[in-house]
């Protein structure tokens, strides 16, 4: 009896299996992948198409504009794919290329243009179609660049349009301001300025041309400092005394605007006199002025928005906190972003909307890595992680920040007491969640030497593709400890790439 | 046959295992014919893409004549070298008549570009009265070659182009008497995986 059944059970569903793929094949016939893939090329194409014919495309590629592009391909590529707009002329990639190679499953579709880019030089347009992509800023590298006289104080870094790295900084034991590149492949340094006692607090910032102007203290002795500052544009080093008249120069920082003028702002530390400095040079001869009240302009950071105002970060110590300036109305207005704690070692950055990010020091107890925007309209300021300082932040394209940090562990663990340093390196995709992570072990810091207040991180401006996947590289100058060489190191992200 | 049941189920499993690659033989075929479509529609569209900017190359160059040529081989050039990266075949030969406005000086300047991958020994040729003619041997590839005739403003002629005996074109310039002319004549092949596609095309514009 309960054989007869099992028997008649199992039978049902043989029976049930069989009918169930039959009504599966024939209502879902099997479909080469092929298709899907030859579709999102053809719907690709057809999207450039349609850019190109209200004459978008051509606006986008001529300022390569890539964000841009991408957007416009929203409503044909289905949203859970990756896509990179690439740019390219006739020898090189105008725009950052993605890390792909052929054995990832990835296409790419190509659109030509041709005439009134720099005299008809024809361009072309490859969108870069791929599955999901997890990545993780991973692969750091270091290289001693300056072994001269602890020549990595007071570092500062910026990268030129051909990705080449600059880097000024001040070698302690020379007292000397200190120029490294690595242009012709291999790092190379010299001394801009030729005056004694010169260096300390170097800002860097490269000019459309790809010239270099640097900002700098002149220290001739205790109590009394000036602002100096050098740039290369006539092919060979010349450097001026731009402020002087008190102990000024102090954490000097460097900007250059659309029209290549150049603006400093630094602190006047004379005692009694404390106040935020402010030069440009935008009518052809330097001018200077205070900026904000008294007490205030430590640890300047200044940064040029896109219709050339200007914007400075800077400490007030006496109350305060964390500080922001800009001339957008014409004329100085200057607010708290945060209260007291928090806006030492500020460092800013602008995004494309105008926004504004600092990063700085929030020095409770313990002390934090801490981010403040105003991207909402009115400012929001959060702790991101553990740190001793010197932080520095730029923007990515994507308006994402990336900062780098001093961080340190001094204490006692199981091996017994500990006093380490570490440079430290933070960036987010949300803004909500923080991924930071050590980037090089500098060993363990003393009170001699200082890391520096510079801009000691850096991207190169617009290179970073709109997708989160990929980035160009971060560079960052520190020092290392005991010798207090300047170092370098370059962050790259490592991909793993899933299937279309 | 003590399992009588189970091997209902095994024969259930073969049974769906042969249906699977029965259907999926018969729809291969049209799986590889419907992928060729599209991939045959892709490259078109890109084939159509490179002949619209070509002509809009010369629209661009409207005002500024003397940079046809120029302009012309430098997108063609620049498509080319996008192409051999791809594997593909680009060849392209571009012919330019310009007469320029000024009475008196009645002739019409001839420009060609050889981007045939090949050297070419080619003959130009107008049937002017009397028929006038030049040729350039081993016309190597990526050149450009310029030559000139002598001709009457306001009549029409017929140019011909041909190179190593094998190819032949006419081109019809209708030339306007004080007014600069300029007729270029467009011929494109591009290799596709499956399709060789090809387009032959005259533009003719009076100058300012």
């Amino acid at each position: 009896m309960m054989k007869g059944l099992l028997f008649t059970l199992e039978s049902f569903i043989a029976v049930l299996m069989v009918f169930f793929i039959i009504i599966l094949l024939f209502r879902n016939p099997p479909v080469s992948s092929d298709y899907k893939i030859i579709n999102y090329k053809l719907k690709a194409y057809e999207g450039l198409v349609t850019l190109d014919k209200t004459g978008e495309l051509r606006k986008y590629v001529a300022t390569n504009n890539v964000t841009a592009i991408n957007e416009s391909l929203n409503s044909y590529i289905p949203g859970f794919l990756n896509r990179v707009v690439v740019i390219y002329d006739d020898n090189n990639s105008l725009t950052e290329e993605p890390s792909l190679t052929y054995a990832n499953d990835s296409i790419s579709v190509s659109y030509f243009l041709s005439g009134d880019f720099d005299d008809y030089k024809p361009r072309e347009v490859r969108v870069f179609i791929f599955g999901s992509v997890t990545s993780s800023w991973l692969s750091t590298t270091n290289t001693a660049v300056n072994t001269t006289a602890a020549g990595g104080e007071y570092s500062s870094i910026a990268i030129d349009s051909n990705d080449k790295v600059h880097i000024s900084n001040f070698e302690s034991g020379n007292r000397k301001l200190t120029y490294c590149n690595n242009t012709l492949g291999t790092w190379n340094c010299a001394e801009p300025d030729t005056m004694s006692n010169v260096g300390k607090y170097t800002s860097i910032a490269i000019d459309s041309n790809n010239f270099v102007h640097i900002s700098h203290q002149n220290f001739p002795s205790a109590g009394e400092g000036n602002l100096r500052y050098c740039n290369n544009t006539l092919g060979y080093w010349t450097c001026a005394t731009v402020d002087t008249g008190g102990w000024l120069g102090w954490h000097t920082s460097i900007a250059i605007d659309s029209n290549d003028k150049v603006h400093i702002s630094h602190w006047n530390g004379t005692s009694g006199g404390s106040h935020l400095r402010y030069c440009n040079n935008t009518l052809g001869s330097w001018t200077c002025t205070n900026v904000d009240g008294f007490y205030g302009g430590e640890f300047s950071s200044i940064a040029i928005d896109s219709n050339n105002f200007v914007h400075i970060s800077h400490y007030n110590w006496v109350g305060s906190g964390l500080r922001y300036c800009n001339n957008t109305l014409g004329s100085w207005t200057c607010a708290t972003v945060a209260q007291y704690t928090i806006g030492i070692y500020s460092s800013m950055a602008i995004d494309s909307n105008n926004k504004i990010h600092i990063s700085s020091l929030n020095i409770s107890s313990p002390s934090y890595l801490n981010y403040c925007n105003n991207t909402l309209g009115y400012w929001t300021c959060t702790n991101i992680g553990s740190s001793e300082g010197h932080t520095s932040i730029i923007i990515d394209s994507n308006n994402k920040p990336h900062i780098s940090h001093y961080r340190s562990y001094v204490g006692y663990s199981d091996e017994g007491y500990i006093n380490e340093g570490y440079i430290g390196y933070c960036y987010t995709y949300n803004f909500s969640t923080w991924n930071c992570q050590n980037v090089s072990y500098i060993g363990e810091p003393s009170e001699t030497y200082d890391i520096g207040y510079g801009r000691n991180i850096a991207i190169k401006k617009g290179r970073i593709a709109t997708s989160n996947s990929f980035s160009s590289s971060i560079h960052i100058s520190y020092p290392n400890v005991p010798t207090y060489d300047l170092m370098y190191a370059k962050i790259s992200k490592s991909y793993s790439y899933g299937k279309l | 046959m003590r399992n009588k049941g189970q091997m209902f189920i095994i024969a259930a499993v073969i049974l769906i295992a042969v249906l699977i690659i029965l259907k999926t033989g018969v729809n291969l075929p049209d799986i590889i014919q419907r992928n060729r479509e599209l991939e045959g529609k892709f490259e078109h569209d890109f084939f159509v893409n490179i002949v619209d900017k070509l002509k809009k190359t010369i629209d661009i160059s409207y005002h500024q004549p003397s940079n046809i040529t120029n302009n012309v081989y430098n997108f063609a050039n620049f498509t080319r070298k996008k192409m051999t990266e791809r594997l593909q075949d680009f060849q392209f030969l571009y012919l330019s008549c310009i007469t320029p406005a000024s009475s008196g000086s009645d002739i019409i300047n001839i420009s060609v570009i050889n981007l045939l991958n090949k050297p070419v020994n080619l003959t130009i040729q107008i049937n002017s009265s009397p028929t006038q003619s030049d040729n350039k041997d081993n016309m190597i590839d990526k050149t450009k070659w310029n030559t000139n005739f002598t001709i009457t403003q306001g009549n029409i002629y017929i140019l011909t182009v041909s190179y190593n005996g094998t190819y032949e074109e006419n081109i019809t310039i209708i030339t306007k008497v004080n007014r600069s002319v300029y007729v270029g004549f467009f011929d494109i092949v591009l290799a596709g995986s499956e399709t060789i596609y090809k387009d032959k095309f005259q533009k003719s514009y009076t100058l300012p």
